[in-house]
């Protein structure tokens, strides 16, 4: 059973499908991000996933169970939303706070200690008494988590909490929210791509409403040439990417790699693939758990970047500044106009 | 949320106002098993529509608590014109009405809503003016000559203008003579008699008023009976019982009490004895 | 003006047992029709400020035009209602408070249904779905929208209360004046300026301003103190 499943489920506004996802399933302690441009849907799917609006088509199951529109009250237990720009109703912190914990079956005692509890992982405790709306967008975003994380909800779904905040608030915010207990299934939106692999088991990429071929570790803006059988697309400094398809000659693309069909060599190899770029490695990430994120700087002005297991990392002794190969299909590549 | 003593401070003085209204006279409308004599509540209550001028006269202010004492039926006394009092009996809305109005009121009983109508009592209307009466009304011989004066000195005149019994009184005298009144001297006030007594004050016009009213605020006005005794401006007043058989649903047993001691001797004896600044207001023949 | 001020003063620090009693009908009519229309307004102006229809533009119309109904026409309807031969007319509510009660709650309704329904429109957006995603259910998270806006709900309940206790053209239609039971203030008035009694009448006016005035200085007491 998953903990979070949405069924072909599609959102229009004003005539423009906004959302548009086939089949997403998370796992019960799955760590999930969502990441892609703004419009691309994010929002859209966080907000119909916590029932707070409705698709036009299709179904969201929670806990393996479909949500009926009419009434979802009987999930709202189980998800706990955190908006972007998040809204407190006035009067106090810690009234805020209360009204998250109304109608719990804890004695007041207990409500309040649960309170001060969260208040203080989040660094936020001395605010209690002032109201949210003086403070400032850092304090906000912790506060909003605290008031998030009060009901202790299996199911955590987070829009942006890292944007617009500053160091030492981001800082608190991927302490607690990395360290969620196991038995919470975490869902956020980011713009941040390392932040998402530091955090995330599963990276999933939107675009314009769907769920995007590959993630967007390596996008670029190349020209495009045609060739006999396909395209060439090159970069400025002249790098060229050979792509199956035929595109428009001269015409612009955002072309995206998947990193997890890079192959990583130390010498040259003959194979399969018809793009073999040379480059010495940039940096080398952590990604999730056992993953890793390889930069390579490819001669001369294409930085390809390639998901690993740590495990081929170690077996190749690859280091920062190491000279390797790249490999990639053409099939891994991902060409669309004007995005 | 802390509690506002302010807030809570208003919403007592509301609280207090309400309770207070609450427990204003507000009688009972069951009908109580007790019989017996003089109660000092009501168990009943009917309704009785009336004229203004008869309410304004203080006369059912001076009766009706006796009748309520003796019976024990209360007696809710709504004030309109004459017209809107028969509408409302027409209705079924009240019990019982009180009027001066003859002809109307023949009209009503021979449409079958009146089951019978019983005289009351009786005054007159006079005609009032400033004392340096311009039109010389007090020297006329009759209340058509009065008005016919007033016409042709084309001196200020206030009607009532409303329908009312004082109205209909005034409005029939014109048409006994033929005329229909109008101009910039003819002024159509629209109004209650007291309004308009005051209005006539004001602007030392003419005015036809009934005694009652009149003789209730004499002390406050300038004005001067200046016209009196002409069989035409006799005011008769008549309690009308409703028909039973178009109305079953009113009370017409507690009605006909009313009927009988407003009628009976002690009633009598209280309308003849009311005065008011030393007037009386009604006698009874 | 000055006098008739004075003598307002005094007729209501003399606890004139008659003036009490219209104060009394006044309020106790008035307040009943308030809170009925708070009671009606507030769940149907949450609604209808949340909701969005075609021909939501053609309601509004609708709404604010019933803001302008003259008292004596909404006498008349109620009239017609409780009249004899009406299908309501054999509960014999007419010349009876609750008929002034019923045609104030006609008044006074559209008030609060249209100000509150704008304020709710007004309110930030996330109010709603913010009670909601903290568990509320959504009746409690429609309280708490109200109590976002609850200065301008407030003030909608006060703007109806203030139509309803100075208004003549229902109490005297429906209510017959009656002497110690549908006797208000108002129509009180009205009974006094018929009779030419111009003098008490403003002055009994005036006391009717004088407890409007300390209800709305109170409230903004209450409100305002509540800020700081």
């Amino acid at each position: 059973m998953m903990a979070l499943e949405l069924q072909n489920v599609q959102r229009a506004y004003n005539g423009r499908i906004v959302l548009d996802i086939p089949s997403l399933r998370i796992e019960h302690g799955g760590r999930v991000a969502l990441v892609g441009p703004n419009g691309s849907g994010k929002t859209t799917l966080l907000t119909i996933a916590a029932m707070l609006m409705r698709p036009d088509r299709g179904d969201v199951l929670v806990n393996g169970e479909r949500v009926r529109w009419r009434f979802p009250e009987e999930h709202r237990p189980y998800v706990a939303f955190m908006a972007q720009e998040p809204f407190f109703f006035r009067g106090s912190l810690l009234k805020n706070m209360s009204f998250a914990l109304e109608g719990s079956v804890l004695s007041r005692k207990a409500r309040a200690e649960r309170i001060r509890k969260q208040l203080s992982m989040l660094g936020v405790h001395d605010l209690a008494g002032r109201s949210p709306r003086t403070f400032s967008s850092g304090e906000r975003k912790r506060a909003a988590i605290a008031r998030a994380l009060l009901r202790e909800a299996p199911i955590l779904l987070l829009d942006e909490p890292f944007s617009h905040i500053d160091a030492t608030s981001a800082a608190v915010l991927e302490d607690v929210i990395g360290n969620l207990p196991r038995d919470r299934t975490l869902v956020f939106s980011t713009h941040d791509l390392s932040l998402a692999w530091r955090i995330a088991d599963t990276v999933i990429a939107l675009q314009n409403g769907r769920v995007a071929p590959c993630t967007p570790e390596n996008l670029f803006r190349m020209v495009a040439h045609v060739t006999a059988d396909g395209s060439e697309l090159r970069s400025p400094g002249g790098i060229a990417i050979y792509y199956p398809e035929r595109l428009e000659e001269g015409l612009s693309y955002w072309v995206m790699v998947n990193a997890r069909e890079v192959l990583v060599t130390r010498e040259p190899i003959e194979s399969s693939a018809r793009n073999n770029f040379r480059g010495a490695i940039r940096a080398i990430e952590r990604a999730g758990a056992n993953t890793v994120l390889l930069t390579a700087d490819c001669r001369p002005d294409l930085p390809i970047r390639a998901l690993l297991t740590e495990r081929a990392i170690r077996d190749l002794s690859l280091n920062v500044g190491g000279e390797i190969w790249v490999h990639f299909k053409s099939t891994a590549v991902h060409a669309q106009a004007g995005m | 949320m802390k509690t506002n003593p302010i807030l809570t401070g208003l919403l007592a003085l509301l609280t207090a106002l309400y309770g207070a209204a609450c427990a204003a006279p507000h009688p009972q409308r069951t009908e109580s098993t007790e019989t017996g004599q003089s109660q000092r509540a009501e168990t009943v209550t009917i309704r009785l529509a009336t004229t203004t001028s008869v309410d304004n006269s203080g006369l059912l202010g001076h009766l009706l608590p006796r009748f309520t004492e003796e019976t024990g039926i209360g007696v809710d006394v709504i004030a309109v014109g004459t017209g809107r009092a028969l509408e409302l009996a027409r209705a079924g809305n009240v019990d019982i009405i009180l009027v001066h109005d003859p002809e109307a009121e023949e009209k009503f009983v021979s449409e079958g809503y009146g089951a019978e109508r019983r005289y009351v009592a009786r005054n007159e209307f006079v005609i009032v003016g400033p004392e340096s009466d311009p039109a010389e009304v007090h020297a006329m011989n009759s209340a058509q000559e009065a008005f016919s004066n007033i016409m042709g000195a084309q001196a200020r005149f206030i009607s009532r203008g409303d329908n009312s019994g004082t109205h209909m009184r005034e409005l029939s005298i014109w048409n006994s003579m033929g005329v229909t009144p109008q101009g910039e001297w003819y002024v159509e006030a629209g109004q209650g008699m007291g309004a308009v007594l005051t209005m006539a004050d004001e602007m030392r016009a003419y005015t036809l008023t009934d005694t009652g009213t009149f003789y209730a605020m004499a002390d406050n006005l300038d004005l001067v009976v200046l016209f009196s005794s002409d069989p035409i401006l006799d005011n008769i007043y008549s309690i009308i019982l409703l028909n039973p058989v178009i109305r079953p649903n009113l009370k017409h047993a507690e009605a006909m009490k009313l009927a009988d001691w407003i009628t009976g001797p002690e009633a009598i004896e209280m309308i003849n004895g009311f005065e008011v600044n030393g007037h009386r207001l009604f006698r009874v023949e | 003006m000055l006098q008739a001020i004075v003598d307002a003063f005094a007729l209501l620090f003399s606890l004139d047992s008659e003036v009490l009693k219209l104060i009394g009908t006044s309020f106790s009519v008035s307040v009943r029709s308030a809170a009925i229309a708070a009671l009606i307004g507030f769940p149907c102006g949450i609604w209808f400020g949340l909701s969005e229809f075609r021909g939501r533009a053609a309601v509004d119309v609708i709404l604010n035009t019933l803001l302008f109904l003259p008292t004596v026409v909404v006498g008349h309807i109620v009239y017609m209602m409780l009249t004899r031969d009406a299908p309501l007319g054999d509960y014999r509510l007419l010349f009876t408070r609750t008929a002034i009660v019923i045609g104030q709650v006609i008044l006074a309704t559209p008030i609060v249904l249209t100000m509150v329904s704008n304020s709710v429109r007004l309110a930030d957006p996330r109010i709603v779905s913010t009670a909601l995603s903290l568990g509320a259910g959504r009746l409690r998270a429609y309280l708490a929208l109200l109590g976002e806006i609850r200065g301008l709900v407030l003030l909608s309940v006060l703007a109806a209360f203030g139509r309803v206790i100075s208004e003549v053209g229902v109490s005297m239609m429906v209510g017959g004046n009656i002497y110690g039971k549908t006797r208000t203030i108002t129509t009180g008035i009205a009974l006094l300026t018929s009779q030419g009694e111009f003098a008490r009448a403003t002055a009994l006016g005036m006391v009717l301003l004088i407890l409007v005035f300390a209800i709305n200085l109170a409230v903004y007491f209450a409100t305002h103190r509540a800020r700081s």
